[in-house]
């Protein structure tokens, strides 16, 4: 029998296809929320179902509720198992993590794409956004993160949500590191962040099903498996080029979209 | 002058597959710029401000694909908007066949990689030699990071790369810096004029960071692996290196590390020293330095003195300005030793170290004073330890060495054995000071402090007048940052000096008094 994980925050309800790729299929319910199938286990997230199965192409239908888990009208529930997507920072050596946090832009920047949003924590990055439209989103990306870091924390994520290019946003991978990175800042400063984190999540969300639901994970602090497995790697001191370039394999530039908004949150202490 | 635009609702693409098509549209003759972007209000915002937006964008939302462009004639801008989707497709069929991106041999490398002329090896020993040789007959250089090569091998090796003109670095080599480019560990260094040739890795790395701290820098850092300087070998890498940076333009001065080499392969070396037309200064840890003077190259009593006596010849400086400095550290050092002596506890001192040429350097400087200390690795045979794992008055321990690493990582790496044998010690009422050695730079742990500080702190929790001196290899440059390695260490009350030597003294007046 193929082997089943079930994130462990998916979404009720009877869900359709909204778009396919071919180790991953989007699924959208009536309440627009998202969940996906998959066969790469690196994709696992809480709102995710990995299958081992090179033709995830045949699910054309989900249904989720308490008790079941269908697809394609068969429920998988008695054979899965689960993945746990929360980071529980008070098992992780923090020092470490925030040193490797620390050094990653100026240490490990030729991993980033030249694409993603690294210019914000480097100067040296910006160079690549000549044209009109990456030199606009470029120098409003770098107003936005002024004005975060000047404490009007809101409108800056209103300027950035939304912008630049791909699948989600660069500036909507950007908002979620940055809302992980603050579950990293209430850890180590033992601040409550929760209001601020919703205060972020309800001013970024727009009408991308995707970008919402990746906001919704990181708001929650409920960590794809790249991430959280990056996490944890950082943390012993086992930071590497493969750690990085396999949180980087997420999209063409989302993971060193995302990991450049967590890196600013904590260099920033945002919300500290 | 005009701006024209199209909308592919419900296509999802990657941001670098759209940078890509907004550089393809962008290099057709008569195109002013260009974009495509997922049709958000905040990207139709940007696209105003760009001057790109056409109002047929105004209805669009998050979910479409906008494709504006700017270009001199509306032929131009159809053209343009014409050749979109055969990008897109002939993006996506590149996507779907790329697949190599992982490489399985010598031969794909060299096929993805035709300019490169260094092949690192860094495999299990017993298949070094045979992949050495293959990249040898690719008239590449090779370092091979492996150790458990055979002998036999190594000299076969050498022999062809001599032949051939190439270096073949190691194997065992640990360390090196070629054009500037730092391999397996080694440390973020200033560029300069000082060669290094080193049979000695961590020799090398201490070397190359006290010069790069002292304002000077490296042009090339060549390891040669520490059995070349054997008889077997015969000094055939050493020889060739000091060769190569008698050649090399960057290079004004070389500094010689190594443990004393064989006496013929010293003759060797002695005769090819003759040859330099550069200055030489040369490090022998344990040797006799009149066999360097004579042969015309600067003798240095270890490798501080070799660093800075370097550091003054690349400023133009006299050397003796390198010896001024350090005879009047000796008095600083003195005065800290009579302060510390005072409330220490017990008489022994444990030296725990990570790098073995710093941990023979200790060995040496403590020999001068308490004499012959007990190790694994000794000066003499009489005073190896029967139990490695039960030290005995004074007691130094390279921790690198095999019989400790064996099935565990290098103690650079893995802090475990070293934190467990600080509490062992702390925990003996004889033991006076613990002495060791952090070397930073890439491959090792990226955060020594954090290993470190919590142990320490601990130890001096029970044990409040042992001491804990050390010294710190490397540069602010590297991915750990000297400065704040050393920072975090002094905040547990370590004493840190300023390199292995300096501590090493530290500790031999100390116990001394």
């Amino acid at each position: 029998m193929e082997k089943i994980i079930l994130g462990d925050l998916l979404p009720q309800g009877a869900f359709i296809i909204h778009s396919t790729f071919k180790n991953v299929c989007n699924f959208i319910n009536a309440n627009s929320e998202l969940i996906f199938i998959t066969n790469l286990k690196k994709n696992i997230s809480a709102n995710s179902i990995y299958i081992d199965n090179e033709n995830i192409a045949q699910y054309t239908n989900v249904l989720i509720s308490e008790n079941s888990v269908f697809l394609n009208d068969v429920n998988i529930l008695p054979q899965t198992e689960f993945y746990d997507s929360k980071v529980d920072y008070s098992a992780l050596d923090i020092l470490t993590l925030e040193i490797n946090l620390q050094i990653i832009p100026n240490e490990y920047n030729e991993l980033f794409a030249p694409e993603s949003m690294l210019f914000v924590l480097l100067a040296e990055k910006q160079s690549f956004f000549k044209s009109g439209f990456d030199s606009h989103f470029m120098k409003n990306s770098l107003n936005a993160s002024e004005i975060i870091k000047f404490g009007e924390i809101v409108e800056g994520v209103k300027m950035l949500k939304g912008t630049g290019k791909g699948l989600t946003p660069s500036g909507d991978d950007f908002i979620a590191g940055m809302l992980y990175g603050l579950h990293f800042n209430e850890f180590k400063h033992q601040k409550p962040l929760a209001n601020l984190r919703n205060k972020i999540y309800n001013a970024s969300i727009g009408k991308n099903p995707l970008s919402n639901s990746f906001l919704l994970n990181a708001k929650n602090g409920n960590c794809f498996y790249l991430l959280k497995n990056f996490v944890y790697l950082a943390s012993q001191s086992k930071l590497v080029s493969d750690n990085l370039n396999e949180l980087f394999s997420m999209g063409a530039t989302s993971g060193a979209d995302l990991l450049s908004g967590y890196i600013f949150s904590v260099q920033n202490k945002i919300g500290i | 002058m005009i701006i024209k635009g199209i909308a592919k609702k419900g296509a999802y693409y990657d941001s670098v597959t759209l940078m890509i098509v907004s550089k393809k549209l962008n290099e057709i003759e008569g195109v002013i710029d260009s974009s495509v972007v997922m049709g958000t209000n905040e990207n139709k915002a940007i696209l105003n401000s760009a001057g790109l937006l056409i109002p047929e964008f105004e209805a669009l939302n998050d979910t479409d694909l906008l494709i504006s462009i700017k270009a001199n004639t509306e032929t131009v801008a159809d053209e343009a908007i014409s050749k979109v989707s055969d990008i897109l497709k002939e993006l996506l069929k590149k996507q779907e066949n790329n697949t190599a991106s992982v490489l399985h041999s010598l031969d794909q490398a060299v096929e993805q990689l035709p300019e490169a002329n260094l092949c690192l090896i860094s495999i299990a020993g017993k298949y070094a030699a045979k992949e050495a040789k293959k990249a040898l007959d690719k008239n590449l250089h090779v370092m091979i990071f492996s150790d458990n090569v055979s002998i036999e091998d190594e000299l076969d090796l050498k022999k062809i790369a001599k032949e051939k003109g190439l270096l073949l670095m190691g194997p065992d080599c640990g360390t090196a810096i070629i054009n500037g480019v730092p391999l397996a560990f080694a440390n973020v260094v200033n560029k300069g004029d000082i060669g290094i040739v080193a049979a000695s890795g961590t020799g090398l790395q201490e070397v190359s960071s006290i010069i790069s701290n002292n304002g000077a820098g490296i042009s090339q850092a060549i390891g040669t692996g520490g059995r070349d300087v054997k008889k077997e070998i015969g000094g055939i890498m050493f020889i060739e290196a000091l060769r190569a940076l008698n050649n090399d333009e960057e290079t004004n001065c070389i500094v010689l590390i190594s443990k004393p080499p064989h006496p013929e392969v010293l003759d060797k070396i002695a005769a090819e020293i003759k040859n330099i037309k550069k200055p030489v200064v040369g490090i022998f840890i344990g040797g006799n330095p009149d066999v360097i003077a004579k042969a015309g190259a600067i003798p240095a009593a270890n490798l501080e003195e070799a660093a800075l006596i370097a550091v003054s010849i690349s400023k133009g400086k006299n050397i003796d300005h390198a010896k001024e400095m350090l005879d009047n550290r000796e008095k600083e050092t003195a005065n800290l030793a009579e302060k510390l002596s005072k409330k220490i506890r017990g008489k022994y001192v444990r030296g725990l170290f990570s790098g073995g040429t710093l941990c023979d350097e200790a060995q040496l400087i403590l020999k001068d004073t308490i004499g012959f200390v007990y190790s694994n690795t000794p000066l003499n045979e009489d005073f190896k330890l029967d139990n490695l794992w039960k030290s005995k008055e004074h007691t130094i321990l390279d921790l690198g060495d095999d019989e400790f690493t064996s099935g565990r990582p290098h103690p650079m790496i893995d802090f475990s054995l070293r934190n467990k044998r600080i509490a062992e010690e702390a925990a003996d009422n004889e033991v006076a000071i613990i002495l060791f050695d952090v070397v930073l730079g890439y491959g090792s742990h990226i955060s020594p402090a954090a290993e470190l500080v919590p142990v320490i702190k601990n130890a001096t929790k029970t044990a409040p007048n042992l001491l804990f001196i050390c010294s710190v290899t490397g540069t602010d440059g590297d991915p750990q940052n000297r400065k704040e390695v050393i920072k975090q260490l002094e905040s547990a009350g370590v004493i840190v000096m300023p390199s292995n030597v300096a501590a090493a003294k530290l500790v031999s007046k100390i116990v001394n008094k």
